[in-house]
């Protein structure tokens, strides 16, 4: 049974349905209700992938193949292994929750909305099931239209302009990476004759170190701007402050981990020898983004902003994990996409419930909030724990494990790079905690907000599952680290010295002359005493 | 070589046949059976289609070598007929509240595709110029029609003049490529320079070709030749702009095509940075000036001077891999004509006898109104836009993968870098539509009353470009049948020729 096909356009086909149907007077009941059925069947259908998954190995599971344009060698094809299964869960899982919380704060032209979403949905599962290299293009180009929509749309004041600024942002990085894409492709042809845009594949191609630093930047600038890696982060936050709350729990939960994803899936293992060249200079720009992104934070009056500018530290921690390369800071950096998808995702989805009942973000217009509304308050204060990586929530595992695994990685100068990490840290703590007193604690200094009502059942009902798995994954990580290993161990094998010199081809001397030249800077390969300390974390 | 070889201009046959029965049945049965007129010509267009298909792997020679027959020209045939059904299709709806006479409008269309597919068959200079002027002319009339509108005058009156002034250079070239090489048909042309054996007289082959390149530059709308653009795009009777954007440019870059990298190969030192400097510049600066457009009519001018700056790269690229190239032009070409039309024609369906709705702000709101047609028209936009999964996405993969696979990377990031810009103006599109709130409440607006669908033809040409835009984009679909089984000989262009 093609699993994965019904997973990915299960929700396609309800969008469809919702804008045939979803029509009259009742037609935004029935948006609703069949968006909810839909991408929970989607999720309870994901669920079957991990019961079916197996950990021991890294090669591309529940497969799909069939040739789609045969003279041009793309193909459709789709495969999940250790670095797309719990994405694509995420995914899943996410989806439902913000059709929930649209219910109440989406009241204009709900079947467009229910249908956008979904659409959505289909776009980023396509994006990280997908093991061709133009199918993936198709799905992470497509899948700009609904967000842009969802921004546009329903978005706040300045929602147009936010929305144009994500859209061509997000483009012009692209439209790059197609090129780089079909110049790989020749570049395959060139070496082997064989006309392909198969991942596995284009992996076997050996490619000059010129041509893979161009094309390395072509991918790296595309995944960069999505991530978003300073100084390319300026259009988050304004899609973010702008886009409705289950937009913005979709950007920030999914969309964003695209970027660290394809870096993953796509630009490192591709280009090695580009990578090992590159990867000090991402990991400063990441680091720099990890304590920019909490300084603004920390000065921002919009609450909905501050969570935005935290995004950004935050998926600095992820990249800066992606280029220690070691197993604990991938694995830190693998699992600190989750974790982030789900504390920033609740943490939007709070500020939504907020903003439904007092119609502004203004940190100053609240205050003393935790005796007018406890729960609400118990929830914000959970997140925001998870948030700055409290240990016992699943924020800890993460960060630990990538300045863990930064510490003690090769690369030369990183042991400052997880130093000038560690400052964001309790940079993050500052300004969560000093929002969270600020909001919630003190006395209640405005009137309106006495007669807050607390969570209903309904919020109740689809933040619960959010906060209980930020305590699971806090406190056994273990099942979900399990599902990244034997990926990981294989990602990491193509940058051990003698690998990241073999993806050169024999003719290119001037190349591995540089390349070694780099590697040489490297600390000699502690693996063996990782690998320890790694079982000692545990 | 010698031989007649009627079979070779069937198609153009019966559409020259289709413009004169045209023009005898308004005679017989009076200039205002429209029905008549309009079946007629979608009869010539699906028989000139058909005659197309049934020789779609013929090559031959006909008329001593001045008209020539091979899957490109078959291509370009197809695309010429097909962009004259949907022009016809079109037409009626407009045409009726404009008060145009039928039979006039009709024999026009047809005699300016009879042109069309002469003009992308022929082998030989003066057969070529012929055709040229032929389609020109018709095209100016029809740009015209309009009597009683001052901008579809002034239209007709720049394009004419300016297309004349275009004529001259090209004669002007033509005399001069004569004089270098002493015959005007294509294959001797090609035979004499690709020997190699240069001499002095191809020094005035060169002025020539630089000749031509000017006029065939207006032609076309590159800039710095795109003044017209605009102006006639704006002008003219909105079918006539549907159908002009896309067959014009079509057969226009068929004989680009046909004589640059074909014929000239042996001058592609000469002509080669010239075309680049002109594709990059068109590239941009139609990009550019599309921005600052309120209304759409010259927005999508815009959009097809940009768009033709694609195609210039497609035809430099041509030089280096010919057959590759080739098809990736035909491609954009094919594509380009759907959704193209499909977008005017969705702003045909706006139109109403009180009011044309061009403008962006007439568009605010769209989607709460008209929720298809908003759809439609962002589905067009998109696709122009080239985003995927839509047929203008699949076009400019191959068009650019062509042009970095022949060498051309830096101006294929470069073009690829202002249809960021493109995307731009597309977007404000759908933002209109779908963002906007509109600005005067339909219910008041008297035109809005008369927004009823406009016609059986009109909704179906709408909806042939909708499925063909899409359709091209996924392409595994058997859909269309002829195309992909004729792309297979030709765009294999990673599967190169060596």
């Amino acid at each position: 049974m093609p699993v994965l096909s019904i997973i990915l356009f299960l929700p396609s086909v309800t969008a469809v349905a919702i804008l045939l149907f979803g029509r009259g007077e009742s037609g935004a009941s029935i948006a609703r209700a069949l968006a909810l059925l839909g991408s929970a069947a989607a999720f309870l259908l994901s669920l079957t992938l991990w019961a079916g998954f197996d950990a021991a190995t890294a090669q591309m599971q529940f497969a799909e193949a069939f040739r789609w344009l045969p003279s041009w060698g793309i193909s459709y094809r789709l495969g999940v292994d250790g670095m797309s299964l719990l994405y694509v869960i995420l995914t899943t899982f996410l989806t439902p929750i913000v059709v929930l919380a649209g219910f109440s704060a989406v009241e204009r032209r709900v079947p467009l909305y229910m249908a956008s979403l979904l659409f959505l949905e289909t776009g980023m599962l396509g994006a990280f099931l997908a093991t061709d290299l133009v199918l993936f293009y198709i799905f992470w180009e497509a899948m700009l239209i609904p967000m842009y929509l969802l921004i546009g749309v329903w978005g706040g004041e300045r929602r147009i302009y936010a929305a144009v600024k994500f859209f061509l942002y997000t483009m012009a990085g692209s439209v790059l990476m197609l090129l780089a894409i079909v110049a790989l492709a020749y570049l395959h042809y060139e070496s082997s004759g064989e006309i392909s845009f198969n991942l596995a594949h284009l992996l076997r191609t050996s490619i000059a170190y010129e041509n893979q630093r161009w094309l390395f930047g072509a991918f790296a600038f595309a995944f960069a701007i999505k991530v978003p890696l300073f100084p390319l982060h300026t259009w988050l936050p304004d899609a973010h402050v702008e886009a409705p709350t289950g937009g913005s729990v979709i950007l920030a939960g999914v969309l964003l981990k695209l970027g660290t994803y394809g870096l993953v899936r796509f630009a490192f293992p591709l280009f090695p020898a580009a990578a090992v060249t590159f990867a000090p200079w991402l990991s400063l720009l990441a680091v720099i983004g990890v304590i920019y992104g909490a300084l603004v934070a920390l000065v921002q009056p919009d609450i909905k902003k501050l969570v935005a500018y935290s995004s950004v530290s935050h998926l600095g921690f992820c990249v800066l994990g992606i280029c220690a390369f070691t197993p604990e800071a991938l694995e830190g950096a693998l699992y600190q996409g989750l974790n982030h998808g789900l504390s920033t995702g609740a943490l939007f989805l709070l500020v939504g419930v907020l903003y439904e009942r007092r119609h502004t973000r203004e940190i100053a217009q609240f205050g003393g909030l935790a005796k007018v509304i406890p729960l609400y308050a118990a929830a914000l204060v959970a997140v925001s724990l998870s948030s700055i990586a409290l240990p016992g929530t699943n924020g800890f595992v993460g960060e630990f494990l990538i300045l863990l695994g930064t510490f003690t990685g090769n690369v030369p100068k990183t042991t400052y790079m997880a130093a000038g990490a560690a400052l964001g840290v309790i940079l993050g703590a500052v300004y969560m905690l000093w929002t969270v007193q600020r909001v919630l604690f003190g006395p209640v200094t405005h009137a309106v907000n006495e007669k807050l009502p607390d969570l209903t059942k309904r919020e109740q009902f689809y933040l619960a599952p959010v906060l209980v798995l930020i305590f699971i994954m806090g406190v056994v990580p273990g099942p979900f680290l399990k599902t990244f290993k034997a990926s990981t161990k294989e990602f990491l094998d193509r940058f051990s010295k003698t690998a990241v010199l073999a993806s050169l081809p024999e003719a290119d001397a001037s190349g591995r002359a540089q390349v070694s030249q780099i590697l040489s800077k490297w600390k000699e390969d502690s693996r063996s005493e990782v690998a320890s300390a790694d079982s000692a974390s545990k | 070589m010698n031989d007649l070889h009627l079979f070779a201009i069937y198609p153009q046959i019966t559409l020259g046949l289709g413009a004169l029965l045209v023009l005898g049945e308004g005679l017989v049965f009076g200039k205002n059976r429209h029905g008549l007129f309009l079946i007629t010509t979608l009869v010539a267009a699906t028989f000139s289609l058909a005659f197309t298909i049934l020789s779609w792997k013929t090559t031959a020679n006909a008329f001593a070598g001045a008209v020539i027959l091979d899957p490109t020209v078959s291509a370009l045939l197809a695309i010429v007929s097909v962009c004259t059904l949907l022009g016809a299709l079109c037409s009626p709806a407009y045409a009726n509240r404009h008060g145009f006479e039928p039979a006039n409008y009709y024999t026009l269309l047809l005699f300016s595709a009879c042109g069309m597919a002469f003009l992308v068959s022929s082998n030989d200079l003066a057969m070529a110029f012929v055709s040229l002027e032929t389609l020109s002319v018709c095209v100016y009339a029809l740009t015209g029609y309009r009597t009683r509108q001052d901008a579809s005058t002034e239209g007709a009156v720049k394009y004419f003049l300016l297309g004349a002034f275009a004529t001259g250079f090209l004669l002007y070239g033509i005399s001069f490529l004569y004089g270098a090489t002493g015959s005007t048909n294509f294959s001797e042309i090609a035979t004499r320079f690709a020997a190699g054996n240069m001499g002095p007289e191809s020094k005035f082959a060169v002025i020539g070709v630089g000749l031509l390149l000017v006029g065939l530059s207006f032609k076309v709308g590159a800039v710095p030749f795109h003044m017209w653009v605009p102006d006639v795009y704006q002008g003219a009777p909105t079918p006539i702009t549907a159908f002009m954007s896309v067959a014009v440019k079509a057969s226009a870059f068929g004989f680009l095509v046909r004589l640059l990298p074909h014929t000239l190969m042996g001058l592609s030192d000469s002509w080669v940075p010239i075309l680049s400097a002109l594709a990059l510049l068109t590239m941009i600066g139609g990009n550019l000036l599309a921005l600052a457009q309120r209304n759409l009519k010259r927005l999508l001018a815009y959009s097809s001077v940009a768009h033709a700056g694609y195609l210039l790269l497609g035809v430099a690229s041509a030089s280096k891999l010919p057959d590759q190239a080739d098809a990736a032009i035909l491609y954009y070409l094919l594509v380009y004509s759907f959704m193209n039309v499909g977008a005017f024609a969705v702003l045909l369906t706006l139109n109403s006898p009180a009011r044309e709705r061009n403008n962006l702000s007439d568009l605010a709101g769209l989607s709460e109104s008209h929720p298809l047609l908003a759809a439609l028209l962002s589905l067009f936009m998109l696709a122009l836009a080239g985003i995927p999964p839509t047929g203008g996405f699949t076009a400019k993969f191959y068009l650019f993968g062509a042009a970095l696979r022949a060498g051309y990377t830096t101006l294929a990031v470069l073009g690829i870098l202002s249809s960021v810009i493109g995307a731009f103006y597309y977007l404000r599109v759908v933002v209109a539509l779908y963002m906007e709130s509109p600005t005067r409440p339909v219910s008041n607006d008297p035109a809005a009353s008369a927004m009823a669908p406009r016609g059986l033809a009109l909704a179906f040409a709408v909806l042939l470009c909708a499925v063909l835009s899409v359709e091209l984009g996924l392409q595994s679909l058997p859909g269309l049948g002829i195309f992909p089984s004729y792309l297979e000989g030709l765009t294999d262009f990673l599967v190169a020729t060596r």
